[in-house]
């Protein structure tokens, strides 16, 4: 090819090239699992004024939020997030798994494995809890219905399903048949599956179905501060699980808005001690040991197991929650 | 009869209307009988409640409410689990893509709207009625080069087209002509990123001639005029466009080499060089024959063809309807093939062939049938070209210069094998809508379509033309003067019939006449004058 047509065609294609790389004006899009709402509203603003503060320039934040799994499917599916803080590792390591959108050590570029804050599972029931409702083994009694999201679709629903195992292999023996009856029977007791967190609030509470809904411990606090003591109660179970909700940039996304160092500050931010005390007074337990000492009152001890008990999330998810999985035969055989 | 009782039946009827919502309408009839069972026992239900003694009848508030309110949370719970169910439904439906099915073909579109597929046809059926007789084709006695004619009836175009794009922008064209022996006029991808760049690559329309852009379905006439045959046709190559728009409002982004939309539009390309009237096929051969011996390949690594044009509307938006459709500009091009062969030039509707490269003239200028002349060294075009349209008036007109070097093999006039020609030609036309329909570039859209029982008749549209080719004289030292014409004139009347928007009946005459190309190369005589009227019934959708 002779120097005349390499000159045009490189023209050619630099002057598309450079066209195309001018930047746009800054968004983020974070998309959240389902109860996340209250706290990334009072999050977005302070990390909005930091920003500004920071560089002189103007970050607005969408939030999406859903079902945690569902959400994940989202972006793999083409929602152009820039962050995802999901209910789980499982479902944002999906993005690596399915399309690459995120590194392999996303969880390593983050403290806490990349969990700025975490939560655990409890019992929301009505006022003066007339079932008596004291731990999970309360839940499988006939006549007892709960109220608990799809594993399927809801990553905090398969934090729930992962505490009452939990609790059932403690009172078993590890009996692995013993705890899969257990859960069968609880799920036999649902009265609606959800398909995210929020979803089975809004049963529980607006709806007035169910006596028991198995809720993340934010929600369930949040419940008693719009609701009021008088109409519900808390009850912590004796063993629950430590719900990690990790987050990511969604590194091809972010590379491809111009976003990659605004979207890893918004992410990094979450750490600092102002957003650690947001994230303290929207009921989640902060990863800052000074700001968790300080909302540790707050928050009833119990016995946390950790997804390490399980395998870790790859393998909780193909056993339990894949096709064909515990969850699939159990809940298949309790309808 | 009691208040939680009557809800709670009533919930249930609401619930089996619900539910009537999912069910196939076959079952709605089963449902309808249900719904009125359970209104009627309603009805007994009350009826009984009003009859009887309250103080006998009425159950105690504490022996009712605790299965009532069973009931009504037994309902509650289904109404949340349909709720649920719908909201998973509607969402796996927004999920599934649309289709649809129209005058612009079939398409389907992905639910984000970042993927769609358009699968669209033509077919173009022609008549040609020739008033000569090929056989008797004679001038001075000696039969004529290539006579025109004869009558005949052909498929001209059989077309099936793909195109749509992938992630928004990412565009693509695949025509396949099933009629013709160009059996892929095109396949490209054209990346519209943003309204200013864009880029295309593949094989397409270079961007020259203005009425070659136009779409082959959406001429005013059957066949294109006498310029078109001094640009290419179709080539394989790469090409950057892009579109302005007039301050204070937007530019689009359109896919493909031809822009009608934008205010200022530009195209630059770089092609494998098809030739006048030439098309490159998908494997590099240029005409459909492979290169010359001794020639060099035209795929990409060897000459090339460049070729640029600039086109404005610079009225748009102006709130004139009288200068709002005017656009002119002008397009270009230069190469240097090297070796290769040049397409015959043929009269528009008859295609006819009158200007012939095989036919050449030895050293002492007698005609020779060997060898043949090619384009050898430098190439250039210069295309001005311009349209207006207003209402149902449409004009375009368009100059055409195109500049090569020829080479004969067997030796031209006096020894001469080398000469630089420059071939010229024009075009105006005009025409004009009848039934008062919008005339424009991109065809014409009738207001009624054709429903005779109706009173609709569709759109007429009634057009002139005069287009003149002069093939450069110094030609004539190389080709044999008896058998390719010096010049071709031609004027066309035509009437289309716009049945909707999809289906055309056009109907053309034309007459050529010519200077030269005929007769013996010592007493060169004109060609005799080509009369055709051509019909064509054409479906494009």
């Amino acid at each position: 090819m002779n120097n005349r047509v390499k000159s045009v065609l490189a023209l050619l294609v630099l002057g598309f090239a450079t066209y195309t790389a001018q930047a746009d004006e800054v968004k983020l899009l974070n998309v959240s699992y389902d109860p996340t709402r209250e706290l990334y509203k009072d999050y977005n603003t302070v990390f909005a004024k930091y920003w500004k503060a920071k560089t002189g320039d103007d970050v607005s934040i969408s939030q999406s939020h859903g079902g945690s799994g569902k959400q994940a499917r989202s972006v793999l599916e083409g929602l152009e997030a820039d962050v995802v803080t999901l209910a789980l590792a499982y479902d944002v390591d999906q993005l690596y798994q399915k399309r690459k959108l995120i590194p392999e050590n996303w969880q390593s570029l983050l403290p806490n494995n990349s969990s700025p804050y975490t939560s655990t599972i409890v019992l929301l029931v009505r006022k003066g809890n007339p079932l008596h409702i004291k731990d999970w083994d309360d839940l499988v009694k006939p006549g007892v219905s709960i109220v608990t999201p799809n594993p399927k679709t809801s990553g905090g629903a398969r934090w729930n399903y992962l505490a009452a195992w939990s609790y059932a292999l403690k009172h078993n023996n590890n009996d692995e048949a013993a705890a899969q009856a257990f859960v069968a029977r609880l799920y036999k007791n649902a009265a609606v599956l959800d398909t995210g967190a929020r979803g089975s609030t809004t049963t529980f509470i607006e709806r007035e179905i169910g006596d028991v809904l198995i809720a993340w411990e934010n929600e369930a606090y949040l419940a008693l501060k719009e609701f009021g003591p008088e109409k519900f109660e808390i009850i912590t179970p004796s063993i629950s699980i430590l719900a990690e909700p990790p987050v990511a940039v969604v590194e091809d996304v972010a590379r491809k808005h111009g976003t990659t160092e605004v979207a890893t500050e918004y992410l990094k931010y979450l750490y600092s001690k102002e957003a650690q005390e947001i994230i303290g007074k929207n009921f989640y337990r902060p990863t800052d040991p000074e700001i968790a000492a300080k909302y540790a009152k707050n928050f009833k001890p119990l016995e946390l197991v950790k997804i390490d008990a399980f395998g870790g999330w790859n393998a909780a998810q193909k056993k339990h929650f894949a096709d064909d999985g515990v969850f699939d035969q159990i809940y298949g055989s309790g309808k | 009869m009691n208040n939680f009782r009557r809800t709670a039946i009533a919930s249930i009827i609401n619930l089996t209307l619900l539910s009537a919502g999912n069910v196939y309408a076959d079952d709605s009839s089963v449902l309808e009988k249900r719904i009125r069972e359970l209104e009627k026992r309603l009805q007994q239900l009350d009826k009984a409640s009003a009859l009887s003694s309250p103080s006998a009848t009425a159950p105690t508030n504490a022996a009712v409410t605790p299965e009532v309110e069973k009931l009504t949370r037994k309902v509650n719970t289904l109404e949340r689990k349909l709720e649920i169910q719908d909201e998973v439904t509607t969402g796996n439906f927004q999920k599934l893509p649309t289709f649809d099915a129209g005058p612009d073909g079939f398409r389907i579109t992905s639910n984000d709207k970042q993927h769609a597929l358009r699968i669209g046809g033509a077919i173009q059926a022609d008549n040609r009625a020739f008033f000569n007789n090929p056989t008797a084709e004679k001038v001075g006695g000696v039969p004529v080069n290539s006579p025109a004619g004869p009558d005949n009836i052909l498929i001209r175009q059989g077309r099936l087209l793909l195109e749509g794009y992938v992630y928004k922008d990412i565009n693509f064209k695949v025509l396949a002509d099933l009629a013709s022996t160009n059996l892929l006029p095109d396949a490209y991808i054209d990346y519209t990123y943003k309204a200013p760049a864009s880029l295309l690559v593949g094989k397409f329309k270079p961007s020259i001639s203005l009425e070659r852009l136009q779409g082959d379905s959406d001429g005013v006439f059957l066949e294109r005029a006498l310029p078109s045959n001094l640009a290419p046709n179709r080539d394989v190559g790469i090409q950057l466009h892009g579109g302005f728009a007039l301050p204070g409002y937007q530019a689009e982004k359109v896919a493909g080499p031809i822009d009608s939309k934008n205010a200022f539009t530009y195209q630059i390309g770089v092609t494998g060089g098809a030739g006048d009237n030439g098309s490159n096929s998908t494997d590099g051969r240029t005409n459909g024959a492979p290169a010359a011996v001794g020639a060099s390949s035209t795929s990409l690594g060897g000459n090339k063809e460049f070729d640029a044009r600039i086109f404005a509307q610079p009225f748009q938006h102006i709130g004139n309807k009288w200068l709002e459709g005017f656009g002119v500009g002008i397009a270009g091009s230069f190469g240097n093939p090297n070796h290769q062969s040049i397409n015959k030039q043929v009269t528009s509707n008859g295609q006819s062939q009158f200007v012939d490269y095989t036919k050449t003239l030895n050293s002492s200028g007698v005609a020779s049938n060997t060898g043949g002349v090619v384009s050898n060294g430098r190439t250039s075009r210069i295309y001005p070209q311009a349209y207006w349209y207003a209402g149902p008036i449409g004009l375009l007109g368009e100059y055409a210069a195109s500049s090569q070097h020829l080479s004969s093999n067997t030796g031209g006039k006096g020894g001469v094998n080398n000469v630089e020609q420059t071939n010229k030609a024009y075009q105006i036309q005009a025409s004009y809508v009848v039934t008062g329909e919008d005339n424009t570039f991109t065809g014409v859209k009738p207001l009624r379509n054709f429903d005779p029982l109706k009173g609709a008749w569709g759109a007429l549209q009634l057009a002139a033309r005069w287009s003149e080719l002069t093939i450069d004289s110094d030609t004539f030292r190389l080709l044999d003067p008896s058998l390719s014409a010096r010049k071709a004139s031609a004027w066309t009347i035509g009437a289309n019939w716009y049945l909707n928007k999809n289906a055309i009946i056009r109907t053309d005459y034309e007459n050529v006449s010519f200077t030269g190309g005929a007769g013996t190369t010592t007493a060169i005589a004109n060609r005799p004058s080509e009369s055709v009227l051509s019909t064509r019934f054409q479906l494009a959708f």
